[in-house]
């Protein structure tokens, strides 16, 4: 999302006529990494000049330096808290009082939407198919992450993964671990005359805001409610809503902030803006379903907000995300294709 | 002196000699006048080698080091003795450059093959540029040849026996890193560097001492492993070439009697042989066709008027063996190419069939993986036209069936640029009618690809009579630049190469039916030379394809293109030929052939016939011949060397016979004719009566080749 802010600053200020901005992130091929004492050991290594030098470093080694460093892991911690992104949103939903039932029914539904929408064809126009496999002689061309046969009563039957004992967040409903990548063509108007273009979209504003990184799953709320009041619009002008998915219980928490003043405040949001109703928000699944990968999601949630707004013929569209580390993004289009 | 060919002139005491001065072609080689002028300069360096550090050769042009000798120079020679005559000059040359006593440095940048390679091997010290242009090696024997100007003598002693028995044997070329690994090259540098870095290889012993260097050595250079050596490449000759080809042979006997010999009885030895093969039929043959395939590269047809359309990115339709084989070649060739089907399993089927390609290519390191992943990507596989607008070739490659193939055409042209140019891969159908659901049917040809599209070379480029010579240019170019030969052709049944087949697959069928054993009918073509015998080949292309060829040569054509009913018979049973793992022969999961198929012989009359082996050569060739001179005469062609070019890289008619129509020219017309006669009259009168071509030919006492 902050490729296509920039995309549409540059373009906006005059700067650049035409941009491709997207992302990309394969979270499968994550690497183990060697840990410190090893790293340093290998420093050592390299140093020790004299046969005798280097004996005296192998002696040092002890066998735990060889236990590896999960690298996404690491990358989804943060580095001030200490939490990891799947303890925040436990955080959020102890706080606010969310059940694992609910979080399980959430989840469901996300498959299910998924998969209605991949059998009537909707993702067709959005996806380009890719190649893949050892020998790059098979055709990708649907996400592999939404589960027809996904149930409430079979996704009750897992384990919390972020707090063993008490917890209520399961890798099933949070969002799963996913390669993707995305990109939109962003172009001025004049570009659009000089190659005889015809836009899809208009994107209209975007704003991103900080806020604690213990809650960082309440990003939307406080981005939404910025761009709402730098554009000078109310949710209920929009026509579809795409919140990313990270989990159950931190888009829970999202719609909760916006209804509820109380908790509002809490993030120093001064407005309730209301609630965003099933039937307009991630209409066709979310991440928990298609996956979250994290390069690439804001991209992607533009990308589909865009094609379902054509499909219904529909004007305002609004997508945002939470961003690890403690921020919110969101951007508002409006549909050109009616 | 005065410098016509090669610059000379001295700095810093070192002389720098410099190949490809003074001239405007790309390709430098040694004619007589440079020969010469070598000499003298390699005199004078011997004068003046006192005075002088060391020599240093280089090239003035960009792509090029010293190509070989001039290729004309060797067809003019008449005797042996003129041959080996030759060859001595040359060798004279070298060996006063080998035995200057100051340092010498080729610097080797662009192509440096044959005479050229053997130049350097006479040098103390190689350097090569790392340049993709840069190769070496001793081709020679793919003309008939053995190198005459030392080749033999010096290449194991620069990269030891087995890298020189296989490189001086298969005639291959070495780029790149792989000159310093098998030691050919002492060194490779960027071409900018090379100049400098060859100061300091002056006197520099080559350091081939290394512990590995010196084991190989040891292992390999004594008498016993010089016997098994030879043993060895002695088997593997016989095993490659079935024994046709003489020149391998002739190698081994020089480079194997030479081990015991000094420089000069090695040498004179090598001048020998080469003088014997470089006037022998089969050398000849073979220069004819280098000669056919230099004629190849100039485009021979209707000269353009207007801009021809550049041909960048590309598009196959269809997504079967031939589709993705199409789709590979473009993506290799750097086109992006869209490879459309209608569905995505047959998508997938034309991805792996270009995944194989490309993986070969990697196997062999002909390609790096990330090219292979990024050429590989570079192929959108999709079910709509989307982007097509963006081609400039579209190939298209579905199923043969002329009303589908014209509806396609009719709903590519609303999507395609006017000037993109369509082709069909059609092999059998009508061009001229499939024009007809155009347009713009002047931007139409047929491109007529062989199966595999990654082995055949050839490419039969067809007319129709709208077709634009803009059109038929580019794409004759653009076979070119694909590495691919190919042969334009008016539109007719079948049109070149599958028409001049039609009587070998054929006359097999009717041999079958008067009782002649398949073994015997195989053998006798194998024994000729093909590449594969009738039976097997109809394996190959698929017995119902032949049916389904075979009724449309024989509507187009009259009776004498009529087959047997045998292949309509295994068609209907399934016998489909390889693909169905039965056919003529019994194949394996992996296709290999695990014997003939006896339900077949159930088909077939119970009393054998033996048939002498030259008889069913006559029976399978000479009808052959007969069409070719048919086609000639209708002027689908133009020379009789399209003719030969197009069967040997067509269907591999063997190399070594020049050709169908050289080979006829070689057993002379009346002779083929008087058989053709007779076979009229004792097997059937349609198929073996001389054409019309041939009995003028008779009368004028000419030869194919007399036609021009």
């Amino acid at each position: 999302m902050e490729a296509v802010s920039q995309a549409f600053l540059k373009v906006a200020s005059g700067r650049s006529e035409v941009i491709i901005a997207g992302g990309v992130e394969s979270m499968s091929q994550m690497p183990l990494l060697y840990n410190k004492e090893m790293t340093e050991f290998f420093a050592m290594m390299m140093k020790a000049k004299t046969l005798a030098d280097k004996v005296k470093v192998i002696s040092t080694f002890r066998p735990p330096y060889l236990s590896p460093v999960i690298a996404i892991e690491q990358g989804l911690t943060d580095p001030f808290c200490g939490l990891n992104m799947g303890q925040t949103a436990e955080l959020l939903a102890r706080e606010l009082g969310f059940t694992r039932e609910q979080q399980d029914e959430f989840a469901n539904k996300s498959h299910h939407k998924a998969v209605a929408a991949q059998k009537a064809g909707r993702f067709v126009d959005e996806i380009v198919p890719i190649v893949f496999g050892a020998k790059l002689d098979k055709l990708l061309d649907i996400d592999v992450g939404p589960r027809e046969s996904s149930t409430v009563e079979g996704l009750a039957k897992l384990k919390p993964y972020f707090d063993r004992k008490s917890g209520t967040v399961t890798v099933a409903n949070s969002c799963p671990i996913t390669d993707g990548g995305s990109a939109l063509l962003i172009v001025s108007e004049d570009a659009l005359k000089k190659y005889n273009l015809k836009p899809m979209a208009r994107i209209i504003d975007y704003h991103f805001t900080g806020l604690e990184p213990e809650r960082m799953g309440m990003g939307p709320l406080c981005a939404i409610d910025g761009l709402l009041k730098r554009t000078n619009m109310t949710l209920e002008q929009m026509d579809l809503v795409e919140i990313n998915e990270a989990f159950a219980a931190q888009v829970m928490a999202v719609r909760r902030g916006l209804t509820d003043g109380e908790v509002a405040r809490r993030f120093r949001v001064d407005k309730v803006h209301g609630d965003i109703p099933d039937e307009k928000l991630n209409v066709n699944g979310g991440a928990i379903a298609l996956g979250h990968p994290v390069g690439s999601t804001g991209s992607r949630l533009i990308v589909t907000l865009a094609h379902e707004l054509k499909r219904r013929k529909a004007k305002y569209g609004l997508a945002s995300l939470c961003i690890g580390g403690g921020q919110g993004g969101a951007t508002m289009i409006e549909n050109l294709m009616v | 002196m005065a410098n016509q060919k090669i610059s000379f002139e001295v700095k810093n005491n070192i002389a720098y000699v410099g190949f490809g001065f003074n001239s405007d072609k790309s390709m430098t080689v040694l004619d007589e006048d440079t020969l010469r002028e070598l000499n003298d300069l390699v005199d004078d360096l011997h004068t003046r080698s006192k005075e002088l550090k060391g020599v240093i050769f280089h090239t003035h042009k960009d792509r090029c080091f010293l190509a070989g000798a001039d290729i004309s120079l060797i067809a003019g020679m008449k005797t042996e003795s003129e041959g080996a005559y030759g060859a001595e000059q040359g060798q004279n040359i070298y060996n006063k450059i080998e035995d200057l006593s100051i340092p010498t440095v080729a610097c080797i940048h662009g192509i440096c093959l044959g005479g050229g390679t053997e130049f350097a091997l006479s040098c103390k010290s190689i350097i090569a540029s790392d340049d993709s242009s840069t190769q070496m090696g001793l081709p020679e024997v793919k003309l008939g040849l053995i190198p005459g100007f030392g080749g033999t003598y010096r290449m194991p002693k620069r990269v030891g026996l087995p890298n020189a028995l296989d490189l001086i044997l298969s005639g291959k070329t070495v780029r790149g890193n792989k000159l310093k690994r098998i030691g050919l090259a002492d060194e490779v540098y960027p071409k900018e560097r090379l100049l400098d870095m060859a100061l300091r290889h002056m006197g520099k012993k080559s350091s081939k001492n290394g512990l590995v260097s010196r084991l190989e050595k040891m292992a390999s250079d004594n008498f016993v492993s010089h016997k098994i050596i030879f043993q060895k490449a002695r088997e593997s000759v016989l095993k490659k070439t079935k024994g046709f080809y003489q020149a391998p042979l002739k190698i081994l006997d020089v480079m194997e009697s030479g081990l015991m010999k000094g420089r000069q009885a090695y040498l004179t030895s090598e001048a020998e042989a080469f003088g014997e093969l470089c006037v022998g039929e089969q050398s000849k043959n073979l220069q004819h066709i280098y000669f056919l395939t230099e004629e190849v590269k100039k485009y021979p047809g209707p000269k353009a008027t207007k801009e021809l359309p550049v041909l960048s990115r590309g598009a196959a339709l269809g997504a079967g063996t031939m589709g993705g084989g199409i789709a590979w070649l473009m993506a290799d060739n750097d086109m992006a190419p869209i490879m459309k089907d209608l569905t995505k399993p047959a998508l997938e089927l034309g991805l792996k069939q270009a995944s194989q390609n490309f993986s070969g290519a990697l196997k062999r390191k002909r390609l790096t993986k990330d090219e292979y992943e990024r050429k590989m990507r570079s192929i959108s596989a999709q079910t709509s036209f989307d982007g097509i607008q963006k081609t400039d070739l579209v190939i298209e490659a579905i199923v043969e069936d002329l009303e589908i193939k014209k509806k396609v055409f009719a709903d590519l042209e609303k999507y395609v640029r006017p000037d993109c140019v369509v082709t069909s891969n059609t092999s059998s159908l009508s061009v001229q009618s499939m024009s007809e659901a155009f347009e713009h049917s002047e931007r139409f040809a047929g491109l007529h690809f062989f199966n595999p599209v990654h082995m055949m070379p050839l490419v039969e480029i067809i007319s129709h009579d709208k077709t634009s010579p803009e059109t038929l240019e580019a794409l004759y170019k653009w076979v070119l630049k694909v590495k691919k030969t190919p042969v334009i052709v008016k539109d007719g049944p079948g049109f070149l190469v599958n028409r001049i087949l039609m009587p070998y697959l054929n006359e097999a069928g009717f041999l079958l039916e008067e009782g002649v054993p398949m073994k015997d009918i195989d053998e006798a073509c194998l024994n000729f030379g093909m590449p594969m015998g009738p039976c097997r080949l109809l394996d190959e292309v698929g017995i119902d394809v032949g049916v389904k060829v075979a009724k449309i040569l024989h509507k187009g054509l009259g009776d004498r293109a009529r087959s047997s009913a045998l292949s309509a018979k295994l068609s209907e049973k399934g016998f489909l030929g390889k693909k169905s793992k039965s056919g003529f022969y019994l194949y394996d999961d992996a296709g290999k052939v695990i014997g003939e198929n006896e339900e077949v012989k159930s088909l077939l009359p119970k009393s054998k016939k033996t048939m002498e082996e030259v008889d069913i050569q006559m029976r399978v060739f000479l009808p052959m011949i007969n069409e070719a001179s048919t086609i000639l005469s209708e002027k689908l062609v133009e020379r009789p060397g399209q003719v030969d070019l197009g069967l040997i890289f067509g269907i591999g008619f063997p190399p070594f016979r020049g050709g169908l129509l050289r080979y006829a020219d070689g057993e002379g017309i009346e002779r083929i004719v008087e058989k053709l006669k007779e076979l009229a009259i004792s097997v059937d009168k349609d198929r073996y009566t001389p054409s019309a071509r041939l009995l003028e030919m008779i009368e004028k006492k000419m030869k194919f080749y007399d036609y021009k």
